[in-house]
């Protein structure tokens, strides 16, 4: 058949296929606050297929009737746009219906492929099914096989109709071992094309426009360079305590929750070298490279490399707030990481001798992300010491949330008869440039994942690969059994941590 | 700066049009954006951007009009410095000095509470009907280099100040919207011009929601049997204007390569703005009988619902919300976006080549 004379002059607005989506943890705060709305604001942009159905599966029982009025709330209170009696709600809330079962009981399996079935028939759907596992990770595997046992996940390739992929949110393992004890369960089921591992980091514009400012520009990629930088930081730091979820923080801390997954993902686009194409395993090739390069911080080298801190209490705008110890959830005696700051370095051609160092962490002055390549100075000081020490060293700074944008510092000649030099700066952001938001991050994933596409989604080696680095942090603080470095809740952290910027120029960005 | 001149940098902030000398424009903005050592980094500290060069035919009253309502959403929408070109009804002078009048003010928004407002400016050159030749020398020396060029064509006639700046633009846009069929042949002149800029119209980019969802249709290869079948496409409007839906049949027949009959039929309903799209019928036997594809508006003008008439089970029904873009956001659209220039010429020469609409 020859190709659609329609399309020439339009870009292609990707619409998967038609699909039935079964979210797993339907009660859960994801789904209400970002999956139901994110579907709901794709089917407003038309970008979702003609037809879709969704199933919430969670233990509670409720009539399909109750779990639409809620999700209605839901979508009402966190999507872009929702009108009550709108046909696109009628037909979107047509496609919901709710299965009560527990996570554990095979029985549940059988009587939601039977749902499933029946919503097939019903919307006329082929045998696409996206499962999505928005649950604590302890149920992961155990779904996982239910789902085969009751024959739902197999693949087009082994001989069924349609497809069915399954995708799956942090935290992916607790260290290595039970990470790979995971992706073996998985492996017993599914095959990597299946699996689709969530990192919203990655959905995010700024993220993804690393990819775009270093390979779709030709002033940037030159300079990219241990000969030309001086050394990297990546800062995500939040200024929210635990909120509420002090049990499941004490059990992660901020090493497993931001660092093995969003920060790392991070440092592998900054570090990677140009994918051979633009396609999903392309890309993940040189991502997991990078970690791979990454030099390992042996057990008992931790301490020389990684600074982590607890907040005590302090204050925020203003507001007095409490210490991490007597949040609700915490024990008293919580040896859990709140802070953390790492100094590591990609042993390959590219990056050989050029510090990446990495914060994140709760509690600090503000919610900021952003990524900083320092370049060198210049290899001669032509304007005399003076003029020279009072210019910070070039930095491109790419900002990730909140103020999405990015920017560049240099040196400029302050007008007057002398030598005199400051840092200026020039800026680029989307609020600015694009006078139209951005996507949400979990609009975009769950689009890819419908289309089959896994390239913002982790592979099997980057998460182990990550977990690799991670795992011998953890495996250090076991063996030293040292207390986290205090801080005040409002400030950025240990002074402890200005010790792996020790041999740098710099030293940790105020931001 | 002088302290003098700080309330008159407060005006200019504010939106208020401060009378300067044409040969002096650059210099007064420079002036005016650069901060006192008071307001530094006090409370007029502001982003300056400047996205493009936009220039405004605004000689007659329409576009006059048009550009009124719709400036201060382009401003955030696509901060530019935006030139204005008005009619000035003065009496004439005997010399060029002071024949040209301009005023200069700045647009701002906030992006979000407590960074600097964005800002960008505007500037407004008054020419007697009878001195548009003195329009290009004015108006060159005040491009930003390194932006593109855009020209908002004025809603009807204006060709000789399109011809008078053709050299410096890098694209124009027309408004077709509410007109005629007529209408299509001014960017369809301005394509054939010998070395064209880019050209697009705001008629040509409220079709592309029904475009885009007439081709995801044949996306599908097994709907694409139903194309060789395609003898009529019919496209219904809102009285006011022939362009959008002239523009739509257009697209399908010289798109679908086979000779189809184009209808346009006229029609009178509640709500649609003139000359909107109403439906769009794709069919296969004379006078909508046969197999069809059917697009239509509905639910108060907000949705889009594609009906297959037929018996492939291929094509499925389907709703998409209408994207709801204001004249700003369509504007800016046309100024950013690339449009395909071949597939919008051979749209236009089949939109110029369709007899007055059928009632």
């Amino acid at each position: 058949m020859e190709e659609n004379p329609f399309r020439e002059g339009l870009t292609r607005r990707r619409t998967p296929e038609p699909c039935t989506i079964v979210l797993f943890g339907a009660s859960g705060d994801l789904t209400q606050r970002k999956l139901l709305p994110a579907l709901y604001n794709l089917a407003g942009e038309g970008l979702l297929p003609p037809k879709i159905g969704i199933i919430g599966f969670a233990r509670r029982p409720k009539s399909d009737e109750q779990f639409r009025s809620e999700m209605a709330q839901a979508i009402q209170k966190h999507a872009r746009r929702f009108e009550e009696g709108e046909p696109l709600w009628e037909e979107f809330s047509d496609s919901i219906v709710y299965h009560s079962a527990s996570f554990e009981d095979a029985a549940g399996y059988a009587s939601l492929a039977k749902k499933i079935e029946e919503l097939e028939r019903r919307l006329g759907l082929p045998p696409n099914r996206l499962f999505y596992l928005a649950t604590a990770p302890e149920h992961f595997a155990t779904i996982v096989r239910n789902l085969d046992a009751a024959g739902l996940v197999s693949d087009s390739r082994s001989g069924g109709a349609g497809w069915s992929r399954v995708v799956i949110e942090k935290p992916f393992g607790r260290d290595l071992e039970s990470a790979r004890a995971l992706n073996r369960e998985l492996y017993e089921a599914l095959d990597e094309r299946q699996i689709f591992r969530i990192d919203h980091y990655l959905g995010k514009e700024t993220v993804q426009n690393l990819l775009a400012l270093r390979f779709a520009n030709g002033i940037f990629e030159p300079l990219w360079n241990q000969k030309y930088v001086e050394h990297v930081q990546i800062t995500v730091a939040e200024d929210i305590g635990v909120e509420g979820r002090g049990g499941y923080y004490d059990q992660a801390g901020v090493l497993r929750d931001m660092v093995q997954n969003h920060m790392l993902q991070v440092l592998s686009l900054v570090g990677m070298e140009p994918p051979a194409a633009l396609e999903a395993d392309a890309i993940r090739d040189e991502k997991v490279k990078v970690l791979r390069a990454v030099r390992r911080i042996r057990p008992r080298e931790v301490d020389q490399s990684v600074v982590r801190g607890q907040y005590a209490e302090g204050s925020i705008l203003g507001h007095a707030v409490p210490g991490y110890r007597q949040e609700e959830g915490v024990p008293a005696d919580s040896r859990t990481e709140t802070f953390v700051a790492l100094l590591l370095h990609v042993e390959n051609w590219r990056w050989a001798g050029v510090p990446f160092l990495l914060r994140s962490g709760k509690r600090l002055p503000k919610r900021a992300s952003e990524v900083c390549i320092q370049f060198k100075k210049p290899p001669l000081h032509l304007f005399g010491d003076e003029a020279a020490g009072s210019v910070s060293p070039n930095a491109l700074v790419i900002n990730v949330q909140p103020d999405e944008g990015i920017s560049l510092r240099f040196g400029a000649k302050v007008p007057g008869p002398d030598i005199e030099l400051r840092p200026v700066k020039m800026d680029f952001r989307y609020g600015t440039s694009f006078g139209m938001p951005s996507p949400e991050a979990y609009e975009r994933l769950l689009l890819d994942a419908m289309a089959g596409d896994s390239t913002l989604f982790t592979r099997r080696d980057e998460v182990e690969a990550a977990w690799t680095i991670v795992t011998d942090i953890l495996e250090g603080w076991k063996q030293s059994n040292a207390e986290p470095y205090p801080y005040a809740a409002g400030t950025w952290g240990p002074e402890e941590a200005e010790k792996l910027v020790s041999g740098v120029e710099g030293t940790w960005r105020r931001l | 700066m002088t302290e003098a001149a700080e309330p008159q940098r407060e005006d200019f902030l504010a939106g208020v049009p401060i009378a300067v000398d044409p040969a002096a424009i650059d210099h007064e903005l420079s002036r005016l954006w650069k901060p006192s050592s008071a307001s530094e980094g006090g409370e007029t500290h502001v982003t300056r951007a400047c996205l493009a060069n936009v220039i405004f035919d605004a000689l007659d009253e329409g576009s006059r009009r048009r550009m009124e309502k719709v400036l201060p959403a382009l401003g955030k929408r696509m901060p530019s410095r935006t030139i204005i070109l008005l009619s000035d009804d003065a009496p004439p002078k005997k010399s060029d000095a002071g024949v040209l009048r301009a005023s200069i003010t700045a647009v701002c928004h906030l992006v979000s509470p407590g960074v600097p407002p964005v800002c960008c400016e505007q500037i407004t050159l008054a020419a007697p009907p009878q001195r548009a030749d003195l329009i290009p020398g004015a108006v060159a020396p005040l491009l930003v280099p390194d932006v593109p060029v855009c020209f908002a064509a004025a809603r009807d006639g204006g060709e000789h100040v399109l011809d008078l700046l053709d050299e410096i633009l890098d694209k124009v846009v027309f408004d077709s919207r509410d007109l005629p069929l007529d209408a299509l042949r001014r960017p369809l002149a301005v394509l054939n011009q010998k070395n064209p800029c880019a050209v697009d119209d705001l008629a040509w980019r409220e079709t592309v929601e029904w475009r885009r969802i007439i081709c995801e249709v044949f996306d599908n290869p097994n709907a694409r049997a139903f194309l060789p079948e395609l003898v009529e496409v019919e496209v219904g409007h809102q009285a006011g204007g022939a362009s959008r839906a002239g523009l739509l049949a257009g697209w399908v027949a010289s798109r679908s390569g086979r000779e189809l009959k184009i209808v346009l039929r006229e029609t009178r309903e509640t709500g649609p703005a003139p000359g909107e799209i109403l439906w769009a019928r794709l069919s296969t036997g004379p006078g909508g009988r046969g197999p069809s594809l059917v697009v239509r508006r509905t639910d108060r003008n907000r949705v889009l619902r594609i009906e297959y008439h037929g018996e492939r089970a291929c094509i499925l029904p389907r709703l998409i919300p209408i994207r709801e873009e204001g004249d700003a956001e369509l504007l800016g659209g046309a100024f950013e976006r690339t449009t395909h220039q071949g597939v919008l010429r051979a749209s236009l020469e089949a939109a110029c080549k369709l007899t007055p609409t059928a009632r």
